[in-house]
């Protein structure tokens, strides 16, 4: 009620601002230049995709059927295992090589060595939690285990490309531990049968 | 003292005689004490009344953004828009019996008209009950691309008359944005205002972009992209779109972090076997190695003296922060509080370093340590919380955080009484970075 009638008062006094003096006495510096040249403009954002890199045929990943052949010429017992394992999971901020992990990268080893022309990429990766820098570093730790296993089983280190991507690439979305395992890891890609 | 005082804290002329005392008699290393003072002083104001505009152009009303940046900036009590008396618009002088509608003590008033070359004007003026002149009364025109521009612009006038400090209403926050289009990941580095309003995108990429950054000047980004294949350093003018790769190096290239002179660069490389921290002078791309240590050593963030830095290491075991003085290369452990403690944002006054922080429990949440008491507050109650980032008024906070499906972003107070969030519209959004003050 008491609003009603205040309203009443105030609406008499309807004077557009602009007029006012004392504005014009206390405006100093230029607010107009204040507000507009800041703030990016609207350009359109700068697109990068790396189509090109993965067209060259030294990047171009290996059909399996290509890698299958280039596995003829090892143990029977390792064939398979050099073809379809190439993911390795890892515990929580940990990055050692158990002895499951030790064979099956002890066959890959071995066609690395047999086919000297043919690359592999060791890419590294984490799970969410924690901060995406230092599960960066966590990912190239884990990349460079295997690089280094690799190595010492006599696997010229040319061959061998490391790539951490840190959190950034998981194999599973979702926040539970189900999720995250599977996102601990280390994945190998053969590039260079062509 | 008296004239100084009168410059530097003008808006103290109305608050208590027992803070006029204070202030007198100040030093100053009462600052901190000072701000608590100058909140209650504030809390005893009733509150700010933010009337709608006087709109000539019939558009959407400036008072909301104005009213929802006041409200967001904390300190300040501001009449909720259902407590404004109805249909009210004000101008002209105010009867002494007007300001009985009003549940406030402080008046916020203006007009907006579109002029005839399309431009934006605005008027307004910051009253109070008992005083005849204005505290505040500006009038200024811009193109009206610049709306929003011009309501941010109000609101860091209007609230550092009232307390004393700079509004960060216009600056801007940047962050990732994961998304999904035919059936594959991209990402995109975007900008936007404290709010979440006005996205501009700097970068789009098929391949991941991770730790932005900003230049002090907030007119350059650094930031970490994967468009190669590898973790490569760039940095882009937020104006041209100009972009430079400052790293080439095998391994890990990442976590760029600039000096407050603007000049170098920090950033973790792994170029020599693992990841260490190094400085780059930007000019020339020389680099200076500033750790050596068979540990990950990422995440450095300068201190705003230029001569200290902090960083993650986990060269005790675990990742923990670490302080390094970069004249003499001596390193010392800042944290030993709980299990992981990683990612330091240093507040720009220097008091605060804002971190992600497990204190046993499995969750990673925003904690932030007061340099001057040694004390750690854990100030969120999520458990995957990413890359807290400071408002230059070094009050405010910006971090990445789960959000229902999503992540998303929050901001909050170190106080705690301000918190909003900016969600997701499509896909993820992670990664935030608070810009310095942009003028």
């Amino acid at each position: 009620m008491r609003n009603v009638l205040a309203l009443a008062v105030l609406s008499t006094a309807l004077i557009s601002l602009s007029g006012c003096s004392t504005l014009d006495r206390l405006l100093k510096g230029n607010p107009s230049a204040a507000i507009e040249p800041e703030t990016p403009g609207p350009l359109a954002p700068s697109v990068v995709n790396n189509a090109e890199e993965i067209n060259r045929p030294a990047d171009r990943a290996c059909a399996p059927a290509d890698l299958t052949a280039l596995a003829a010429r090892l143990p029977e017992a390792s064939q398979q295992t050099a073809v379809t394992q190439s993911v390795f999971t890892f515990a929580t901020d940990k990055h050692d090589l158990n002895s499951e992990i030790s064979g099956v990268l002890a066959a890959h080893a071995l066609l690395l060595q047999q086919n000297q022309r043919v690359q592999m990429k060791i890419t590294g990766h984490t799970d969410e939690r924690g901060t995406a820098d230092y599960n960066l570093a966590l990912g190239e730790r884990r990349a460079n285990a295997v690089a280094t296993f690799l190595a010492a089983a006599g696997v010229t280190p040319t061959q061998l490309q490391v790539v951490s991507y840190g959190e950034e690439k998981p194999a599973a979305l979702g926040s539970d531990e189900a999720a995250w395992a599977q996102n601990r890891r280390v994945e190998l890609a053969y590039s260079g049968c062509e | 003292m008296q004239p100084f005082f009168m410059m530097t804290w003008v808006p103290m002329r109305f608050f208590s005689l027992s803070v006029l005392m204070l202030l007198v008699t100040l030093s100053g290393s009462a600052q901190a004490m000072l701000s608590i003072e100058i909140s209650k002083a504030l809390a005893q104001l009733k509150p700010l009344a933010v009337l709608p505009f006087a709109d000539e152009d019939g558009g959407e009303n400036i008072a909301s953004i104005v009213r929802n940046d006041l409200t967001r900036g904390g300190l300040l009590k501001i009449v909720a828009e259902n407590d404004l008396p109805m249909g009210l618009t004000l101008a002209g002088t105010i009867h002494p019996d007007s300001w009985q509608a009003l549940p406030g003590d402080l008046l916020l008033r203006g007009n907006q008209r579109r002029e005839a070359d399309g431009k934006l004007s605005f008027s307004y003026e910051l009253l109070r009950r008992d005083s005849s002149a204005p505290l505040l009364a500006e009038r200024f025109t811009v193109s009206s691309s610049r709306w929003r521009d011009a309501g941010h612009y109000i609101s860091d006038r209007v609230f550092e008359t009232l307390t004393g400090e700079k509004g960060i209403f216009s600056t801007r926050i940047a962050y990732i944005n994961v998304y999904e289009r035919d059936g594959k990941r991209r990402y995109r580095l975007e900008l936007s205002d404290i709010d979440g309003a006005r996205r501009t995108r700097l970068l789009d990429s098929n391949e991941p972009i991770m730790s932005a950054t900003w230049s002090p000047d907030g007119r350059s980004m650094a930031y970490v992209s994967f468009e190669t294949g590898q973790s490569q350093i760039y940095i882009q003018n937020l104006q041209t779109r100009e972009r430079k790769r400052l790293t080439n190096f095998e391994g890990v290239n990442g976590a760029p972090s600039w000096s407050p002179d603007g000049k170098n660069l920090l950033m973790s490389l792994s170029r020599d076997g693992n990841a260490e921290i190094y400085v780059m002078d930007i000019a020339t791309q020389a680099l200076t190695r500033l750790t050596n240590n068979p540990a990950i050593d990422t995440e450095p963030r300068w201190l705003q003296d230029g001569q200290q830095i902090v960083f993650t290491s986990d060269r005790g075991g675990r990742p923990q922060l670490y302080r390094l003085d970069i004249a003499s290369g001596e390193s010392k452990r800042l944290t030993f509080e709980g299990r992981f403690n990683a990612k330091a944002a240093p507040s720009p006054d220097g008091r605060f370093v804002a971190m992600v922080h497990d204190s046993g429990d499995g969750r990673y949440r925003l904690a932030v340590r007061d340099l001057n008491t040694g004390t750690t507050d854990i100030l969120s109650d999520s458990s995957l919380d990413d890359s807290p980032s400071f408002a230059p008024d070094s009050r405010l906070l910006v971090y990445g955080s789960r959000q229902g499906g999503g992540r998303g972003l929050r901001v909050q107070s170190i106080d705690g009484k301000s918190q909003w969030r900016i969600p997701t519209q499509q896909g993820e959004i992670k990664g935030p970075v608070w810009s310095p003050f942009l003028r």
